[in-house]
C-alpha cells in the first residue's frame, strides 16, 4: 500500500510503504495512525532532498532494519569509514546537498543513511590540516590568542609522545 | 552533481557548522582513537584545532582521551643511553586524564626506567585502577639486576627499579598484556590475581611468560582467552 509524503515546499511523494518505513520516524507515524490515507507531513525536508533520500530508501528497501539496541553495530560504525560502491555514488553530491541529506537522515531517523553521510564527511576531513579543513568547509578560525597558544603547546606535546 | 571534494572557494556557506551538535559529534567520533598510535592522537588534536565549536565538542567528549601512555621518557632505542624525561610530562598526562573524566581507560606502559615521582599520585587521584579497562605493560628488564640489550656492536646496560606500588582494584580490567620478566611484578600480579575478576583476555610475552602464568594461575583459569607468545 502506497504512502503519501508531503515536503516542506508542499510537494507530494507517493511511495511504497516498505520504502517509506526505512525511516523510523515515518514507520512510527504509520503505526500510530494505523491504516489511513492521510498524507504524512515532513516539515523539515524539502522536495529535492526527499527525492534523494527516497532513492536511498528504495535501493536499500530489503536491507535488515537496525534494531536500535546494537551497541556493537554502533561501535563498528565508529571504527570504519568504508562506504559501499553504490552508496559512494549516491552520496557524490555537492556540500549543500550532502549536509541536507545528513540533516534529513537525522530527522527521519534513517541510521544507515546518517552513517553514510557522516563517513563521507569524515573521509573529506581525513589527513587534512586544521587550515585545510577550515577552507574546505568555510569555517572561520575563531580562537582567541590564548586558545591558539594552548593549541600550539598541545601540538608540541604530541610530537614528544 | 558535483563531487564531494570540491574546491573550498566553491561553497560560501559553512554547512557543517549548521549541523546540530549531536550530529557534528557523530562525524568527529569517527576519529576517536582505537589504539595508542601517535597518529590517531594527532588526528584528534587536528580536529580540536579547527574552531571553537569543534574544540568544545572534542574536549568535552571523554572517549577521545582514553588511550593513555604512562611512560614519561622518549623511547627511541638508538638514543636510549641519552634518553630524557619528556619535558611536558606530567602536565600533559594530567590534562589528558582530566579530559577522559570518568571513562574507562586503555593504559599502555613501557616501563624502562624509574617511574616519574608524581606518577603514583596522579594515578590514584585521576586514574584509579577501577577504571583501567586494558593494561599493556612492557617491562623488559628485571628489578635491581643488570640487563643487556641492543644490536650489533652496541649493547647497553642499566639498572631498573621495581614498579611503583599502586593501591586499588582492577574491577573493570578486561584485557591484560604483559611483556616482561616477572621478578618486578609481584605486587601487580597479586593485584591482578585478587581483583581483576572480570579479566577476559590475558597475553603474556617474553622469556618469563611461563613463570608469570604460574603466578597468575587463578587468572589464567578464569580468562576466556589466554595467549602466550
Amino acid at each position: 500500500m502506497p504512502v503519501l509524503l508531503v515536503t516542506s515546499d508542499n510537494e507530494q511523494f507517493r511511495v511504497e510503504k516498505v520504502v517509506a518505513q526505512r525511516s523510523v520516524l515515518i514507520k512510527n507515524m504509520l503505526e500510530d495512525v494505523g491504516e489511513s490515507d492521510q498524507p504524512i507531513p515532513l516539515p523539515n525536508v524539502t522536495a529535492p532532498v526527499l527525492k534523494k533520500v527516497l532513492e536511498y530508501c528504495d535501493h536499500h528497501q530489503t536491507d535488515p532494519l537496525p534494531t536500535g539496541d546494537e551497541p556493537s553495530a554502533d561501535e563498528s560504525r565508529k571504527r570504519t569509514t568504508d562506504i559501499s560502491e553504490w552508496d559512494q555514488k549516491f552520496i557524490t553530491v555537492d556540500q549543500e546537498m550532502l549536509f541536507e541529506i545528513i540533516l534529513a537522515a537525522n530527522y527521519l531517523d534513517i541510521k544507515p543513511l546518517l552513517d553514510v553521510g557522516c563517513k563521507t564527511v569524515a573521509n573529506m576531513i581525513k589527513g587534512k590540516s586544521p587550515e585545510e579543513i577550515r577552507k574546505l568547509f568555510n569555517i572561520v578560525n575563531d580562537f582567541t590568542p590564548e586558545e591558539e597558544a594552548q593549541i600550539k603547546k598541545e601540538n608540541e606535546w604530541a610530537e614528544d609522545r | 552533481m558535483l563531487g564531494t571534494e570540491k574546491s573550498p572557494s566553491e561553497g560560501k556557506k559553512n554547512y557543517i557548522n549548521c549541523l546540530p551538535a549531536e550530529v557534528l559529534l557523530l562525524i568527529l567520533e569517527i576519529f576517536c582513537p582505537k589504539s595508542h598510535g601517535k597518529d590517531e592522537y594527532k588526528s584528534v588534536l587536528v580536529l580540536a584545532s579547527v574552531c571553537q565549536r569543534w574544540r568544545e565538542a572534542i574536549l568535552n567528549t571523554p572517549t577521545f582521551w582514553t588511550y593513555i601512555h604512562l611512560h614519561p621518557r622518549h623511547h627511541q632505542f638508538k638514543m636510549y643511553p641519552k634518553r630524557t624525561v619528556i619535558p611536558s610530562y606530567p602536565a600533559r598526562l594530567v590534562l589528558q586524564l582530566k579530559r577522559a573524566k570518568s571513562a574507562p581507560l586503555e593504559i599502555f606502559w613501557m616501563v624502562d626506567d624509574k617511574p616519574h615521582p608524581l606518577l603514583v599520585d596522579i594515578i590514584h587521584s585521576l586514574a584509579p585502577l577501577t577504571r583501567w579497562r586494558t593494561l599493556k605493560l612492557a617491562y623488559i628488564p628485571t628489578g635491581e639486576t643488570f640487563f643487556e640489550w641492543g644490536w650489533g656492536d652496541e649493547v647497553y646496560m642499566a639498572t631498573l627499579p621495581n614498579l611503583p606500588r599502586f593501591t586499588g582494584r582492577f574491577e573493570s580490567l578486561k584485557v591484560l598484556s604483559i611483556h616482561s620478566s616477572h621478578s618486578c611484578l609481584s605486587h601487580l600480579i597479586n593485584l591482578v590475581e585478587t581483583t581483576a575478576l572480570k579479566l577476559e583476555r590475558l597475553e603474556l610475552q617474553g622469556r618469563s611468560a611461563d613463570l608469570v602464568r604460574e603466578e597468575l594461575s587463578n587468572t589464567s583459569r578464569r580468562v576466556s582467552k589466554l595467549v602466550i607468545l
